[in-house]
């Protein structure tokens, strides 16, 4: 008898051991460690090209992950999502200056698709390359962002798919393209086909408004901050007309354009114009005559010294658009109680500093516009997204008291 | 710029892993309370009731006369998923299930043989999550229901020992109801709406699929005593091999408010909803419409074995080893025979042969009322990759306990409790496309898993 009761005691304690390793299972989930704050728990980022990691002329996976927010995200320790886009890009980047060639052999109209492994539930960057103050609270838009605003939003608005990811925290720099393609035509009136104009002050705050009420709407957000609108005509694909008078320059126009260039009498070394540097790809392009002239000629076709050409009372027009934009885009921050940046400030140090030059070196195809300006003469550079972010860090650590820590400075 | 002026759509749908992962973990032992209170553990000291035609046809020849045993058992399981990033936690949805059986056994007057019917439930359940669960593009409702008939005879050949046995005809009913994801459609060959920027988990449709199916097998065992206080029992259950030809899909459109921008790739108007795009796909004929389609689901093969002891006083104690072979279930054929039937494919599942220990005591007490307790640990089959909202299945531990209450000299009530118990497990959300691809990739997430059951009975014996 007591053999088999030890039989059925050992029998017992095998179940036991065995229920009891079972028990040993791990419940741990694999989540991403916390945030520096739990104000960034969920960060989404709103604007157009800049944000959205738009250099060179073209946006592809790399240069999205080189974009500001990408790496404040970083920093916040958060996880971050963006649409990525698949190489070489849509379009692809230029990869050479002025020669215009992109990365991969394409064109301006080449475009590939989103990757599949980027369609994910929750996008943290929302923005939109060609986005106005009109389109995040549109699911229609513009259409300034051409076929990305789908393969970004995929048929929501960059509000709805920011609330999609229950935002704690927002960044928003939305507004540049309400001057820039008026600004780069030189035409600041809507004229179909030509200029889309620069927004009313008016409208920029109501489409303003619209946004900011949709995103609190969500009733998730406990912070961001605010970017205020870049002067572009600080942008070095500006050049001042006056520099076609200085020793050197117009030779090396004309060897960019493979022409010779005439320098209407409109021009004078006295001269404020600025001309857009498309003018010669316009010129190389046979759209546009070989004549450059300073301001608006009366009766002259072609738009010359108009298209391309911002003088100086446009120059005044389109600071003060930019100077409305931010009065209300900052006083829209202080009513939320969120962080604000003006990007003109640095910028300005820069561009004084001759770190964005005045004008380009032809000599250097893949670095034009120097460390900070990407090869369009427009968009920030890896370099520049570095500064621009480590400044916006700053401004958040100083709003809401927080310790995010700052990039290391590009080499 | 390239321009998709014709979205040309094409379906996936996971019919088949729904289904198929319902015929594993769903496996139903709550088959008679008595066996339920004593966890199962009644291959070798079986209850003196005719569901032994299920858990050891042999052990029928020990029942003198007429007897009827029927009732069932009321089967709630709780649980979820909580999100790895979000850490959201979503609860499962799924409905009181009740199977029920019925035995009846004629035993000789001399314990020489019997003959007998059982009809049961072996396979079941029902897993269900809410409208907002991100995996209810694995699946948002699945059922499987599969009824085992078994006429069984009984044979003493020896003193003490019996063999038994028969044939098992069984039909089974599956439905399934899934939420489509517009990302993962192709809008071109080659192309996803996810890589057109369509966010993942965008519902736009819901599938409904339902089938029957019919398949044969057998059930067999052998009882005997090894002195005055062993018994030993084995019994084997056949496979059988389900195959749901011909069943019906249908489909419904869930709007998405999605509209095209101005300039979108699909070169459409501005503001053109996304929904009256698709709505075609839904047109008779067109990839969404009705049709058929079918798959086969294996219900494994079960093996058991078993020692008894009854040297205590008024007391039984068992011990028992159960085998299934789910190793069957490696992959599921998908096919579609309508306007979907180039997407017919192969599923992965990969299972892996289970077992379970499971012990069960039962004491007689003075009044004539029976006490019972049990215990089950159970391995799953289920393997890292292939724990899904069908069915998170886990390695579980069942504990039991019931009351056998003589109502007359002619009938008895039986009344057992069983408590699922689970550590839970890290599972996924989204379909296995690839053997490439590891659990580590495709978990997202933790699972629990709990279920109580009720189960009554009643005897009669005549």
């Amino acid at each position: 008898m007591s053999r088999e009761r030890n039989l059925v005691t050992g029998a017992a304690a095998f179940v036991m051991i065995v229920a009891g390793a079972a028990c040993s299972s791990t419940k741990d989930l694999v989540v991403p460690p916390p945030p520096v704050n739990p104000l960034f728990a969920s960060y989404v980022s709103l604007g157009n090209s800049i944000t959205a990691g738009f250099q060179s002329g073209g946006i592809n996976d790399s240069t999205q992950h080189q974009a500001y927010p990408v790496l404040m995200a970083q920093q916040m320790n958060t996880p971050f999502t963006v649409a990525s886009l698949l190489n070489p890009g849509c379009p692809p980047p230029i990869d050479s200056f002025p020669k215009g060639t992109r990365v991969g052999g394409g064109t301006a109209t080449t475009c590939f698709f989103r990757s599949q492994v980027s369609g994910v539930a929750v996008l943290n960057n929302v923005a939109v390359p060609g986005a106005a103050s009109f389109d995040p609270a549109s699911p229609i838009g513009t259409g300034g962002g051409g076929p990305l605003t789908t393969f970004i939003l995929g048929g929501k608005s960059q509000v709805q798919r920011a609330l999609d990811a229950k935002p704690t925290f927002v960044s928003i720099w939305i507004g540049n393209n309400d001057v820039l393609p008026a600004a780069l035509s030189g035409v600041l009136d809507s004229v179909p086909g030509l200029s889309p104009g620069v927004t009313a002050e008016a409208a920029f705050e109501r489409n303003y408004n619209a946004m900011m009420t949709g995103l609190n709407a969500g009733g998730t957000i406990k912070g961001g901050i605010l970017i205020g609108v870049v002067n572009f005509t600080n942008a070095p694909v500006f050049f001042p007309a006056a520099a076609l008078f200085a020793p050197g320059v117009l030779p090396a126009l004309e060897q960019a354009v493979g022409a010779s260039i005439t320098v209407d009498t409109s021009c004078t070394p006295a001269t404020q114009s600025i001309i857009n540097f498309e003018l010669l790809e316009a010129m190389q392009a046979g759209t546009a005559p070989d004549t450059i002239a300073c301001h608006a000629l009366a009766n002259h076709a072609n738009g010359l010294g108009e298209v391309f050409v911002l003088d100086a009372t446009e120059i005044a027009a389109v600071s003060q658009a930019v100077g409305g934009y931010n009065a209300f885009i900052q006083q829209t921050a202080a009513n939320n109680g969120w962080a604000f940046f003006d990007p003109n400030t640095v910028l300005d140090q820069l561009r004084q500093s001759g770190q964005i030059p005045v004008l380009p070196d032809l000599t250097q195809p893949t670095k034009p516009f120097g460390d900070f300006i990407s090869l369009d003469g427009i968009h920030p550079s890896a370099a520049a997204h570095v500064l621009l972010a480590n400044l916006m860090i700053q401004a958040i650590n100083a709003q809401y008291s927080t310790s995010i820590p700052t990039l290391a400075s590009p080499q | 710029m390239t321009v998709l002026r014709t979205p040309k759509f094409v379906m996936l749908l996971c019919l088949g892993a729904a289904v198929g992962a319902r015929a594993q973990g769903f496996q139903l032992n709550e088959i008679g309370s008595c066996a339920v209170a004593r966890g199962q553990a009644v291959t070798a000291s079986p209850c003196k009731d005719p569901s032994v035609i299920y858990w050891n046809p042999a052990a029928a020849a020990s029942l003198e006369g007429w007897s009827i045993y029927a009732g069932a058992a009321a089967v709630i399981v709780g649980g979820g998923f909580t999100a790895d990033t979000s850490r959201r936690v979503f609860d499962g949805n799924v409905p009181v299930s009740v199977p029920p059986h019925v035995f009846v056994n004629y035993g000789s007057r001399d314990d020489r043989w019997a003959a007998g019917l059982g009809v049961y439930v072996p396979y079941g359940l029902t897993s269900q999550w809410h409208n907002d669960f991100p995996g209810r593009f694995e699946a948002l409702k699945a059922s499987l229901t599969t009824v085992y008939i078994q006429p069984n005879v009984a044979w003493r050949f020896a003193p003490n020992w019996q063999v038994g046995g028969g044939p098992v005809i069984g039909y089974s009913t599956v439905q399934l109801r899934q939420s489509l994801d517009l990302a993962q459609q192709q809008a071109q060959p080659g192309l996803t709406f996810g890589q057109l920027g369509v966010a993942a988990q965008t519902e736009f449709a819901r599938a409904k699929l339902s089938g029957s199916g019919t398949a044969f097998g057998f059930d067999v065992g052998v009882h005997g005593a090894l002195g005055a206080n062993w018994e030993i029992g084995a019994r084997y259950l056949s496979q059988l091999d389900f195959h749901y030809d011909k069943a019906d899909a249908t489909f419904s459109q869930v709007p998405t408010n999605l509209v095209l921008s101005a300039g979108n790739p699909l070169d459409l108007p501005p503001g053109t909803p996304v929904d009256a795009v698709l709505a075609t796909e839904f047109a008779p004929g067109a990839p969404l419409s009705a049709q058929k389609v079918s798959t086969r689901i294996k219900h494994p093969a079960q093996f058991q074995v078993g020692l008894g002891y009854s040297g205590l006083v008024n007391t039984r104690l068992e011990g028992d080893f159960e085998w299934t072979q789910f190793s069957s279930f490696d992959q599921l054929p998908i096919d579609f025979s309508g306007p979907a039937s180039g997407q017919s494919r192969t599923l992965l599942e990969d299972y892996d042969n289970s077992w379970s220990v499971r012990v069960g005591a039962e004491h007689a007490f003075a009044v004539g009322i029976k006490g019972r307790v049990g215990f089950t640990y159970v391995k799953s089959p289920a393997p890292d990759a292939t724990v899904t909202p069908l069915l998170p299945d886990m390695n579980r531990r069942n504990y039991t306990a019931g009351v056998g209450i003589p109502l007359s000299p002619r009938y008895t009530l039986d009344a057992a409790y069983l408590h699922v118990d689970t550590s839970g497990r890290r599972g996924r959300i989204v379909e296995r496309t690839s053997a490439d691809e590891t659990a580590l990739e495709l978990n997202s997430g933790f699972y629990t898993l709990d279920a109580n059951v009720v189960s009554l009975s009643i005897r009669a014996n005549f």
